[in-house]
């Protein structure tokens, strides 16, 4: 895929001819040959360093045995593998290895599935001649997560590479010398680092294990089940690891990536690796639960079911289906995602469904949809690894989207990809960033519409830097850049597409994309490329939005056209757009809804102004919560009908570039908890609606069937390595509708009462209500506490870790200040989705930019 | 020839060209070198001759390498890619090669000659910015370098438009952390540019392709720099008129070990080993027959007497079974165990091990307890086979030079001493006596062993934690501390180091070199 003229080199590999392109490596090849050379230190996403010597081969014309894994290949080479001065040699770095290796297997995580074992089994002599003491060490764990058992470490330095080469962490070095080797963390100490365990992923022997794992089992115990990760829309494939089959007491050990799988390529964030806890958590919701005399009791699937279904049948038939709404889940499959919409347009009548909870602003479905068909059709994730320049606007890519933020990384380094980052708070990419615009907070439509008119050359740089906060020559800079580069990939984040002003943002966005476009860099030839890529917070925001949990269109950017689904979903569909969320919300207050499904979502604690949105949800006459906790939203819920969780049970999710992959059913849901597609069946069901789907790839059929966005799609072409099924909106499709621009908006003016600007987002650790779920995650980040600039704490005499108090017109929240070095004054950061610390009190729905004071306590 | 101290009767000969003037007590003074014609050749270049002119000198003179290699110099430095800007000139000061201390004389007494050559080849390649690599250890080498650099600027050799040219040149002494693996080029460019020392895979084969910040970089040996000044400053002739002439120049020769008059001694290559060891080493000490010799630092094949006529130079050592490398001309009598000195080479390969590869990293540790046991009397007979047998598994494997050379002291005693093993082995102990027992690791615990093995191994050439550039060392590498083994090759001259070594180094440290008593003769 990358060059379409690649030269091939033939050689010979024991007596074998195999032609490869030039470049590849003698190892590659002959694996390509179908010749297997054993390796320890060559990984093959890491460069090559030649160090452990175990993949040794005889090529001719070269005095030495040379390690294949650093030698490339080169036209009429002959290579030999399979002779006995090969054998020798590995048995050689074998024998050494074991030499003061600990040869603990019976207690290794790794037994059994180990490349030491396995290499020795297949190259190694069955006896040693190795009889002096043996060197011998203990294990040192490297807190918070990983272990170390260096008397297994065979020194091939994966660990440390991948977490340079591709985290760009750099958090391990070898330390000591000689057969005292390790590596370690600064000053061998604790890992202060992403956490992610990919080092213990790539570790070929159980030299590093997590805590969390350490000698809870045996390869043989667990049932592996290919999956994705149920956090950020980049989609990673997982595998998971449950015990206890023969038990029937199932839960998840542990998660892993694995090597040439998915989009990530054996990658995974710390989320994904260590964020599985809340699959596990003693407080599931594990049976139904009714409200009767105000307390929420237990109760069969049929009382409750059957009390969903007459509440929702009567307040249609008392207030009109528009009295009903309904807020999806951006983290449900696709199937269900399609199913609740489908329930409440086509059963209960009503267009009131949407998945935002957080948006003060929802964007319109026309303005997603002309950004998403400008997405690069080779997926953007590969897109990202290849782009010369990514343009970076209003996206925490580290803590949001951690792979996509990885492709990145890796460009910059080794393929002199630059970045343009704009961004109010000091975020990770300011390190490999070439540029950073640090624009004034809820400017970024204005930002955007800015670049786009100096591009075009049409705009001011004075005029518009001094709108959005920053030098005009450095916004000149970064315009100049941008024009100037072969090819561009625009990185769109939350802060644009759920910012203050999303229609203009999203539209200015496009504009900018367009006019890039018809430009040519100087001395090339040809119109430039340019990508626009949405950013995807939620494994499945995009499955939301592609199947139609907008109140503004049926699935597939179908906007109100209502003909692909009128006859099967039901007959008189309605066709004016309904209720967003916000909109939902304020009726309830009003009193003008009256019943609230609640599909996996969490309002309570995610939408603006909590104590408005509870007072709202106390409002409803009947609100109905499916999830898989006892959230606040379903603390005040009617019927709280529990769901099962991404590891129990099979559908599909589509990442934020528009690959639809499949999630798989690693183990039984606990105690009598549902899927939501078949909970959603049993209500419909019960409203007179008998859907016939059996399983959830019967969904998946009708969808391809009545989305032509999704058409094609089959479970089976989803299947590993990667999927290739990828889905992009027509251009045309966007064009049907044009938003309307209004202007963006300038800096907000500081104010005496609430002199800080309150940013809420995200956190590497914590993405949402799942994560603080996860007793692993927990223990990663516990408290939940607000970032501030270390001016601002001085000012105000606040030392990191002491408590504050933060006042907004909205509420107050009481919290641990952290004292951020290089954080902008005047602007504080508070993680979001502490249920201890519900950000949103603090948040006014109607404020473009939130402020509050800080007061010590 | 005078003697510098008559109590160690070590010495040093005013030789021809790089030693004209190193027993002149002032000459590390820019005003004496300059007396003695210092800086010269400096002017000549600037003034007269082009950069490529100064290229052609060094060919002419068919300057090769005196890092051990031997590689021609002016052939170097056309490897590096042309229009590739910055470049960099280095010279490898690391000089940590048991039994040599050549390099140490120079920067201590006669520093600016090594300066005004550094110059002259960063004129030649086109370079702006010089390092001098330092061997943590010697203090005042790293003094007395500055002190030079620091007249050279006020001079006006260094700076901007030196000598009203347009030739600008900086230089900075650079000090290791004490590795000796550092000493290997491309660690030792990892460590200047403050990573962990560990040799850098190859291709590029030379730094000068690709050399720091993987720019192009002259690096090169002290001497081989000097030499270079020597030979501008009064034309190649001055240089080929000594020596054979495949290999011509003089050498300066690191006499070491049983000899009377051990020394560094600058004399012409092709002069015969014999003639070093008897005309300059004096012959063997009262009573005593020479054994064997090693003629180039640790890493080198050890000869037995019946090689002592080969000429002493590049080609001449290969003929004679081994190399001339460094130099380090290593002496062992008759009283000499060849066990205990192969065990105590290898325990110094062991402790310097990077720990990158496998090979070297597991075989150095498993062929130095083999040879542990055999000395102390536990060999079985089966262990001299499984000697080789391990050389023979680390023996073209390994990732750099270091572990190639780890088994060749062991190989070259078995080969021409084994019975000596075999003797070892038959009577349960050392035939030599009991005074050469290895103090400190007997009866030790396992875990006593490792706790002193990682202390003793922290040391690593630039940042050896995480966040780059950490320069403090954990102890000093063990080839320049440690405390003579008796009756073992090459360690009984040693005195007492220029600094206290750390315990743990001082008990595992195998072998150790001259030098010491050169700065404290000054
Ligand atoms: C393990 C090892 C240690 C070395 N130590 C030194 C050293 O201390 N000094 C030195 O000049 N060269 C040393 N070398 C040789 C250098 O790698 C390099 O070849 C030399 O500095 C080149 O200089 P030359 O061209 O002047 O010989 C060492 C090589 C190896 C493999
Ligand atoms: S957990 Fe991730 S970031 Fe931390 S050391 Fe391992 S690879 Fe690096
Ligand atoms: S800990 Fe594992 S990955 Fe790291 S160097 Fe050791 S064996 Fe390799
Ligand atoms: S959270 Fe995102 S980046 Fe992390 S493992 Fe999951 S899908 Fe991958
Ligand atoms: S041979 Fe020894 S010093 Fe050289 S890379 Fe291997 S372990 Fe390091
Ligand atoms: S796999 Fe080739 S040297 Fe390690």
């Amino acid at each position: 895929m990358s060059d379409a003229t690649v030269d091939t080199v033939t050689l010979t590999i024991d007596g074998i001819e195999v032609s490869v392109p030039k470049g590849t490596l003698v190892v590659d090849a002959a694996r390509k040959a179908g010749i297997e050379i054993p390796v320890f230190c060559s990984h093959p996403k890491l460069e090559p360093i030649g160090a452990c010597r175990m993949c040794l081969v005889r090529v001719e014309k070269i005095p030495k045995l040379i390690t294949s894994c650093t030698l490339q290949v080169a036209e009429g080479m002959v290579v030999t593998t399979n002779s006995a001065e090969v054998a020798a040699a590995r048995a050689g770095v074998l024998e050494f290895l074991l030499s003061n290796h600990s040869l603990d297997c019976p207690f290794c995580d790794k037994g059994g599935e180990c490349d030491l074992q396995d290499h020795t089994f297949r190259h190694g002599v069955p006896e040693g001649r190795f009889e002096e003491p043996k060197i011998l060490r203990q294990k040192k764990p490297m807190p918070p997560i990983i272990e170390k058992v260096m008397s297994r470490c065979v020194h091939c330095a994966r660990c440390i590479r991948y977490c340079d080469e591709v985290m760009g962490v750099g958090a391990l070095r070898f330390i000591n010398r000689g057969v005292c080797t390790e590596p370690a963390a600064f000053m061998d100490g604790g890992l202060a680092c992403e956490q992610c365990g990919n080092c213990i992923e790539v570790c070929p022997v159980g030299a590093l294990t997590a805590e969390f794992y350490d000698l809870k089992a045996r390869p043989l115990d667990r049932k592996q089940t290919n999956s994705l990760c149920q956090y950020c829309g980049d989609g990673c494939t997982m595998t998971i690891e449950v015990k206890g089959r023969h038990s029937g007491e199932t839960h998840i050990i542990r998660t892993r990536g694995h090597d040439g799988q998915g989009v990530n390529d054996e990658f995974l964030c710390v989320r994904g690796r260590f964020g599985y806890g809340m699959v596990n958590s003693p407080e599931r919701l594990k049976q139904p639960l009714v409200r009767r005399d105000g307390e929420l009791v237990p109760a069969t699937w049929d009382e409750a079911l059957d009390l969903v279904a007459t509440r929702l049948a009567e307040i249609r038939e008392r207030h009109g289906a528009d009295a009903i709404g309904g807020i999806g889940s951006e983290k449900c499959t696709n199937e269900e995602a399609y199913l609740f919409g489908k329930l409440l347009r086509g059963v209960l009548g009503t267009n009131n469904v949407d998945y935002r909870t957080e948006a003060k602003r929802p964007f319109q479905a026309a303005s997603l949809a002309r950004l998403l068909a400008l997405a690069p059709p080779e997926g953007a994730l590969w897109r990202l690894r290849h782009a010369r320049l990514v343009v970076l606007v209003g996206a925490d890519l580290t803590s949001e989207n951690p792979w996509s933020e990885k492709q990145i990384i890796q460009a910059t380094a080794k393929d002199h990809q630059r970045v343009l980052l704009a961004y109010p708070r000091r975020i990770r990419p300011v390190e490999y960033a070439s540029r950073w615009l640090r624009h004034a907070p809820g400017t970024e439509p204005a930002l955007l519409r800015g670049l786009a008119g100096l591009v075009a050359n049409e705009a001011q740089a004075e005029q518009v830097a001094a709108t959005v906060g920053v030098a005009p020559d450095e916004l000149q800079a970064f315009a100049k850049e941008l024009q100037d580069a072969p090819d561009v990939v625009l990185l769109l984040g939350p802060r644009v597409c759920a910012g203050t002003d999303p229609d203009a943002a999203m539209l200015a966005a496009a504009q900018l994309a367009q006019t890039l476009g018809v430009r040519r860099p100087a001395g090339a030839d040809g119109p430039k490329r340019v990508d626009v890529v949405v950013l995807a917070r939620h494994n499945n925001t995009r499955g939301a939005q592609d199947l139609g949990l907008l109140p503004d269109t049926y699935p597939g950017y179908a906007g109100m056209k209502t003909a692909g689904f009128a006859p099967e979903w039901g007959e008189a569909l309605p066709t004016r757009p309904g209720k967003s969320t916000p909109e939902m919300l304020a009726a309830a207050a009003h009193g003008e809804l009256k019943a609230l499904y609640v599909l996996g979502a969490n309002p309570a604690v995610a939408f603006p102004d909590g104590e408005r949105v509870r007072q709202a949800l106390a409002g409803v006459e009947f609100l109905v919560v499916q999830d898989l906790f006892l959230t606040p939203t379903a603390q005040q819920a009617d019927v709280v009908l529990p769901a099962a969780s991404f590891a129990e049970k099979e559908g599909t999710f589509t990442n934020g570039e528009g690959r639809v992959q499949r999630v798989r059913r690693a183990m039984e849901p606990v105690g009598e908890a549902r899927a939501d597609w078949e909970i959603l069946q049993a209500v419909a069901g019960r409203l007179g609606r008998p859907w016939p789907y059996l399983s959830a790839g019967e969904v998946a059929r009708e969808i391809t069937r009545l989305v032509p966005l999704y058409a094609g799609l089959s479970y089976q072409a989803l299947d590993l390595p990667v999927s290739n099924f990828l889905v992009r909106p027509a251009p045309l499709a966007a064009a049907a509708a044009e938003p309307v621009v209004s202007g963006g908006a300038g800096p907000a003016a500081p104010s005496g009462e609430y002199p800080f600007v309150l940013l809420t987002g995200q956190t590497l650790f914590h993405s949402g209500t799942l994560s603080p779920w996860a007793p692993e995650m927990r223990r990663l980040a516990q408290h939940a506490y607000v970032e501030i600039a270390p001016e601002d704490a001085a000012t105000l005499g606040v030392a990191d870790g002491e408590r504050v108090r933060l006042v907004s017109p909205r509420g107050a929240l009481s919290l641990f200040a952290h004292v951020q070095p290089g954080g902008a004054p005047g602007i504080l950061f508070l993680p979001h989705h502490f249920a201890e610390a519900p950000a949103n009190v603090l948040l006014d729905a109607a404020a473009a930019v939130d402020r509050v004071r800080v007061e010590k306590e | 020839m005078p003697v510098v101290n008559k109590e160690s009767a070590a010495r040093m000969n005013d030789g021809p060209l790089l030693f004209r003037y190193i027993n002149d007590p002032e000459q590390y003074r820019i005003t004496r070198y300059l007396q003695h014609g210092g800086y010269a050749g400096l002017r000549k270049a600037l003034k007269e001759m082009t950069p490529a002119q100064v290229v052609e000198y060094v060919a002419q003179a068919n300057l090769r390498g005196r890092g051990g290699a031997f590689f021609p110099t002016a052939r170097k430095w056309g490897l590096m890619p042309p229009g590739v800007f910055p470049r960099y000139v280095v010279a490898n000061a690391d000089e940590s090669e048991p039994g040599t201390c050549k390099d140490r004389q120079i920067m201590e007494r006669d520093p600016h000659q090594l300066l005004e050559g550094l110059i002259l080849s960063a004129y030649a390649v086109g370079a702006e910015q010089v390092y001098i690599y330092l061997r943590w250890e010697f203090e005042l080498a790293a003094e007395r370098l500055w002190g030079a650099i620091r007249e050279a600027y006020d001079h006006g050799f260094l700076g901007q438009r030196i000598l009203g040219s347009n030739f600008n040149c900086d230089m900075a002494v650079h000090r290791g952390a004490g590795a000796y693996i550092c000493g290997e080029e491309t660690a030792l460019l990892d460590s200047l540019e403050g990573k962990r020392g560990q040799p850098r895979l190859r291709p590029p084969y030379f730094p000068a392709a690709k050399g720091y910040l993987s720019m192009p970089t002259a690096l090169s040996n002290v001497e081989t720099y000097c030499n270079v000044t020597h030979i501008v400053r009064e034309g190649p002739q001055v240089f080929t008129q000594f020596g054979r002439e495949k290999c011509p120049g003089t050498k300066l020769v690191c006499l070491s070990g049983h000899v009377r008059q051990p020394g560094v001694y600058e004399l012409p290559l092709g002069v015969s080993l014999r003639e070093i060891l008897y005309e300059w080493g004096g012959g063997p000490l009262e009573g005593r027959q020479f054994k064997a010799v090693i003629p180039g630092g640790a890493s080198m094949p050890i000869l037995p007497p019946d090689k002592f006529d080969y000429p002493f130079d590049f080609e001449g050592m290969v003929e004679a079974g081994s190399m001339i490398g460094s130099a380090g001309v290593i002496v062992m009598d008759d009283s000499t165990c060849m066990v205990g000195a192969a065990m105590n080479l290898v325990r110094f390969f062991e402790h310097e091990s990077c720990g990158k590869c496998t090979p070297c990293r597991e075989g150095c540790p498993w062929l130095s307890q083999i040879l542990r046991r055999i000395e102390h009397g536990q060999g079985r007979p089966k262990d001299i086979d499984l000697l080789l047998a391990i050389c023979q598994q680390m023996d073209g494997k390994c990732f750099c030079l270091l572990g190639e050379s780890a088994l060749v002291p062991v190989r070259s005693a078995i080969q021409h001493w084994r019975h000596e093993f075999e003797q070892h082995v038959a009577e349960g102990r050392c035939p030599f006596g009991d005074g050469h027992t290895d103090p400190g690791t007997r009866g030790d615990t396992d875990e006593a062993r490792v706790q002193r093995r990682v202390v003793a191994r922290r040391g690593m050439g630039g940042g050896a934690v995480p966040g780059g550039g950490c320069r403090q060392p954990g102890a000093h590498r063990g080839g320049s501390a440690g405390q003579p083994e008796r009756g073992t090759g090459a360690a009984f001259h040693a005195a007492a180091c220029d600094r206290d070594a750390d315990r743990a180094v001082a008990r595992d440290g195998p072998l150790c070199r001259l030098g010491s008593w050169f700065s404290d003769a000054l």
